[in-house]
C-alpha cells in the first residue's frame, strides 16, 4: 500500500497530462501486453462450445470446439486438446424432479442412445407430453418405466436400475450416480460411463457415500441420487488402437515428460483421507470493480 | 550503478505496474456511509452520474429500405397465451401408431375394408402391366437426366471419413416421376369413364386445427398429390369396435412441437362449389433427410405408418370443417372417407381413414376407423450394377393395391 501511495503522490504532482493516443493503438516495443487467462481444472471447459438454447430441449445441440483456448482472450489454456469429428451434443436433464409426497412420478425410456461428447449413453425419457435426456444405466432398456420421488419413507425403499430418490430413502449398500452434492446445488457428481458410488452409512442426517474415487464423503440425506451403475461398462477397458483414433477423440499428441515411476508422478502409496463432509455451495462472487488509473 | 539484469529487476516502476494489476481490483465493502449520509439529509450520486450524465435520445421513426422483421415474441400479432401443438411435414409421432390412435381417437384395422380386399383380388390386369411398371421404375429411379447434389453421406463406424459426394436424381423429383407414371398406366387401365371423374394435384396444401382434453392440435401439412373426385368416397359398411391403446405416462402430445404463434384458421385446397372438390386419395413423399425425430433418431417403421394416418385424418378433418363450419364438433352425419398413400420411392403404405366424429375427447362415444395393412415393397433395389440398370424384387402387389385405391368409388 506504501508503494501506491507513493505513486499517487507522484501522478499528483505531474504536469496537465498531454492528449497522447491511446496507448492500444500504438506499437510499444517495450511493454508486455497483460492477459489475463484463467486456470484449467477450476470446473470450465476448454474441449468446445454448446451452443444452449434458452429452453431445454431435445434436439441435438451444435458445439464450437475450442482446442484448449479460452474464448475470451484466445490463448491456449489446457493443453492437449484439439482437433476431433464434430459431434453433436445431447442436453441431459440433471434434475429428476419428483413429487414431495405420495406417489412416486413414473418415466418411461422410450430410447437409449450412443452421445459422441460423453462417455456413458444417454436414454430418451418421456413423461407426459415432456421429452428428455438423463443418463442411461447399465441395464437400461426402451420400455423401462422408471420411478422419480423426492419422499424419504422411514424404511427405504426398495428401487430398480434408473429410479431416483433422495439419499435418505435408499438402502445401504445402493450402487448410485448422477449424484446431487448438495441439496438444490446444480452440481451433479458420477457421470463417466461405468462408474458409480456406494451408500455405506447413515448418521444424523447426512448418509456417506463412496464416491468412484474410493473417498468417502458424507452428503445431506436429501440429495438426489439415481440408482445403479453408468451406462458402457467397458469403457475403461476399451483400447483407442491408433494415434489417429486419438485424433479423432479430439486429443493432440502427449508431450513425452510423463514418467510413471519417477518423480512427483512415481507411485506413492498413502492412506485415504478421512470422510469428509460436503461443504454447502460457496456464496456467489462478488462483482470486482477495476479501477483504471492507467500506468 | 550499472544497468544491468539485476536493476532491471528492481525497476520501481515495473514493481509498480505489477502491483497495481493486482491492486487495481477491488470489491466495493458496504461500509454504512451512503446511509448515514442520507440521513443526514445529503443526496449520494454515484461518479458515473456526475461525470457521464444520462443523455435522452430521441427516437425517429425512420421509414427504412427494408421492412423491419417481426419478432416472433409476444408481441406477434399472431400471438396466443395456450400453446398449440403443431403437427407438419417435418416431424412424426413419437409413439407411432398407437399414439395416433389416442390422438385421432381412432380404430385401427389392421386390413382393409372388404370391398378393397375384394378389389384387389378380383381385378383382371393385362400381362403387359408389369413390364410397363418396371420400366416406369427404372425411369425414374435411374434413367432420369436430373443430376443434382444428393445428402452427405455418413460412415457409423468411421465418421472421419469424408466420401465423395454423390449427384443424382433428387428424392422429390423420383417419387414425383414414379407416381405419375404409376397413376398414369392404371388411368390408362381405368378408361375416361373413371378418369374423368378424378383430379389430380401436386403440393396440395392443408392447415385445420381442433381440440382434444383441452389441448389445441394444429395440422398444417400437404399433400404432395392429392386425387379428387367429383363424388365422396361411400363410407365403409360395417360396425368396428376397439380399445384405444394405453400410452400411460406419456400424453397423446408427445413430441408434437409447441407454438404459441398460430392461426387457428382453416384451409381445404378446393373451395366447396368445385365440381371435383370431395377427397379421394392423399400421397405422401418420405424423405428421411426432412422429416425426422427431434431427437435426432432414424424413424421407425410404425412412425412411418402413423404419419399416413395422421395425414388422412388431418385431411379429412380440413374438409369437414370446411363442409360444416370451423365451429363444428360431434358426430358427422355423413363420415367422411380419405384414401392414404406415402412412399419414399420404394416402400408404400396404404390406408383408409373414415372420420365419423370430430369429437377427439377420451370420453366421446363413436371412435373414428383407420384401416391398413403393413407395409409393401414395390422392389428391393434399383440401380446401377456393373454399369447397367438393375431392378431387382419386383413386387406386383403395390399396383394392384394402388390400382384398387384408384377405382374405388
Amino acid at each position: 500500500m506504501q508503494n501506491l501511495t507513493r505513486l499517487f503522490n507522484c501522478s499528483l504532482t505531474l504536469q496537465p497530462q498531454r492528449v497522447v493516443a491511446p496507448v492500444a493503438l500504438q506499437q510499444l516495443r517495450t511493454k508486455t501486453k497483460v492477459v489475463e487467462k484463467p486456470k484449467p481444472g477450476a470446473g470450465q471447459q476448454f474441449r468446445r462450445i454448446v451452443h444452449f438454447p434458452e429452453e431445454y430441449t431435445v434436439v441435438p445441440l451444435k458445439i464450437t470446439h475450442l482446442a484448449g483456448r479460452d474464448p475470451i482472450s484466445g490463448r491456449v489454456v489446457a493443453k492437449g486438446i484439439g482437433g476431433g469429428i464434430k459431434q453433436q451434443y445431447r442436453w441431459i436433464k440433471w434434475v429428476r424432479d419428483g413429487p414431495t409426497e405420495g406417489s412416486a412420478q413414473e418415466e418411461r425410456v422410450v430410447e437409449v442412445l450412443n452421445d459422441g461428447c460423453r462417455t456413458a449413453k444417454v436414454a430418451l425419457v418421456a413423461v407426459g407430453d415432456e421429452l428428455k435426456y438423463i443418463l442411461a444405466t447399465e441395464n437400461m432398456k426402451a420400455g423401462d418405466i422408471l420411478k422419480t420421488s423426492r419422499v424419504i419413507p422411514r424404511i427405504p425403499v426398495r428401487p430398480n436400475d434408473g429410479d431416483a430418490y433422495p439419499l435418505g430413502a435408499l438402502p445401504v449398500g445402493t450402487r448410485i450416480h448422477c449424484l446431487e452434492k448438495n441439496p438444490n446445488q446444480p452440481c451433479h457428481l458420477i457421470h463417466a460411463a461405468g462408474t458409480f458410488g456406494t451408500i455405506l452409512r447413515k448418521f444424523d442426517d447426512k448418509v456417506v457415500v463412496q464416491l468412484p474415487s474410493k473417498r468417502e464423503f458424507a452428503f445431506d440425506r436429501t440429495c438426489m441420487a439415481t440408482v445403479g451403475r453408468l451406462s458402457n461398462v467397458e469403457h475403461n477397458k476399451e483400447h483407442v488402437g491408433s494415434a489417429q483414433r486419438m485424433r479423432e477423440l479430439g486429443n493432440r499428441p502427449r508431450s513425452g515428460l510423463w514418467k510413471r515411476k519417477e518423480g512427483k508422478h512415481g507411485r506413492k502409496i498413502r492412506r485415504l483421507p478421512p470422510m469428509t463432509t460436503i461443504a454447502p455451495p460457496p456464496a456467489a462472487k462478488e462483482q470486482e470493480l477495476r479501477l483504471t488509473l492507467n500506468l | 550503478m550499472r544497468l544491468t539484469n539485476k536493476l532491471c529487476a528492481q525497476h520501481i516502476g515495473w514493481h509498480f505496474k505489477k502491483h497495481w494489476l493486482v491492486q487495481g481490483k477491488r470489491v466495493p465493502r458496504e461500509t454504512g456511509a451512503a446511509a448515514e449520509l442520507q440521513r443526514l439529509g445529503v443526496q449520494v450520486k454515484s461518479p458515473e452520474e456526475i461525470l457521464e450524465p444520462k443523455r435522452e435520445r430521441k427516437v425517429v421513426n425512420i421509414i427504412g429500405s427494408a421492412l423491419k422483421p417481426v419478432l416472433e415474441d409476444h408481441t406477434h400479432p399472431n400471438w396466443h397465451s395456450n400453446p398449440c401443438h403443431l403437427f407438419s411435414d417435418n416431424n412424426v409421432l413419437l409413439g407411432g401408431i398407437p399414439q395416433a390412435q389416442v390422438l385421432t381417437n381412432s380404430i385401427e384395422i389392421q386390413n382393409f375394408p372388404q370391398h378393397i380386399d375384394d378389389a384387389i383380388k378380383n381385378q383382371q390386369l393385362p400381362s403387359v402391366l408389369d413390364k410397363n411398371v418396371r420400366h416406369a421404375i427404372l425411369s425414374s429411379h435411374v434413367l432420369d437426366a436430373e443430376q443434382v447434389k444428393l445428402p452427405k453421406v455418413k460412415l457409423v463406424d468411421r465418421p472421419a471419413f469424408n466420401l465423395p459426394r454423390v449427384y443424382g436424381i433428387s428424392h422429390e423429383r423420383r417419387n414425383r416421376l414414379l407416381l405419375n407414371k404409376l397413376l398414369f398406366e392404371i388411368e390408362k387401365l381405368a378408361g375416361r369413364s373413371v378418369s374423368v371423374r378424378r383430379k389430380l394435384v401436386d403440393n396440395a396444401g392443408f392447415k385445420t386445427s381442433i381440440s382434444k382434453d383441452g389441448d389445441l392440435l394444429g395440422f398444417d401439412t400437404k399433400a404432395d398429390k392429392l386425387i379428387c373426385s367429383t363424388r365422396a368416397l361411400s363410407t365403409i359398411k360395417g360396425k368396428f369396435d376397439g380399445d384405444l391403446p394405453d400410452l400411460y405416462p406419456m400424453k397423446c402430445t408427445i413430441s408434437i412441437p409447441k407454438c404459441q404463434i398460430y392461426t387457428e384458421d382453416n384451409l381445404y385446397p378446393f373451395r366447396p362449389d368445385v365440381n371435383c372438390s370431395h377427397p379421394h386419395t392423399l400421397f405422401a413423399y418420405f424423405d428421411k433427410h426432412l422429416t425426422r425425430n427431434s431427437h435426432g433418431s432414424e424413424v421407425t417403421e410404425n412412425q412411418f405408418q402413423a404419419r399416413t394416418m395422421v395425414k388422412a385424418f388431418a385431411l379429412a378433418v380440413a374438409r369437414a370443417k370446411q363442409l360444416h363450419g370451423n365451429s363444428t364438433a360431434g358426430a358427422l352425419t355423413r363420415p367422411i372417407v380419405v384414401q392414404s398413400i406415402q412412399t419414399d420411392g420404394r416402400v408404400f403404405h396404404f390406408g383408409i381413414f373414415q372420420l365419423n366424429t370430430l369429437d377427439l375427447n377420451s370420453s366421446s362415444a363413436t371412435k373414428n376407423y383407420w384401416f391398413h395393412r403393413q407395409s409393401t415393397e414395390l422392389f428391393t433395389e434399383c440401380g446401377y450394377q456393373a454399369g447397367r440398370p438393375h431392378l431387382e424384387g419386383y413386387n406386383g402387389e403395390t399396383i394392384r393395391i394402388l390400382n384398387a385405391f384408384y377405382h374405388n368409388s
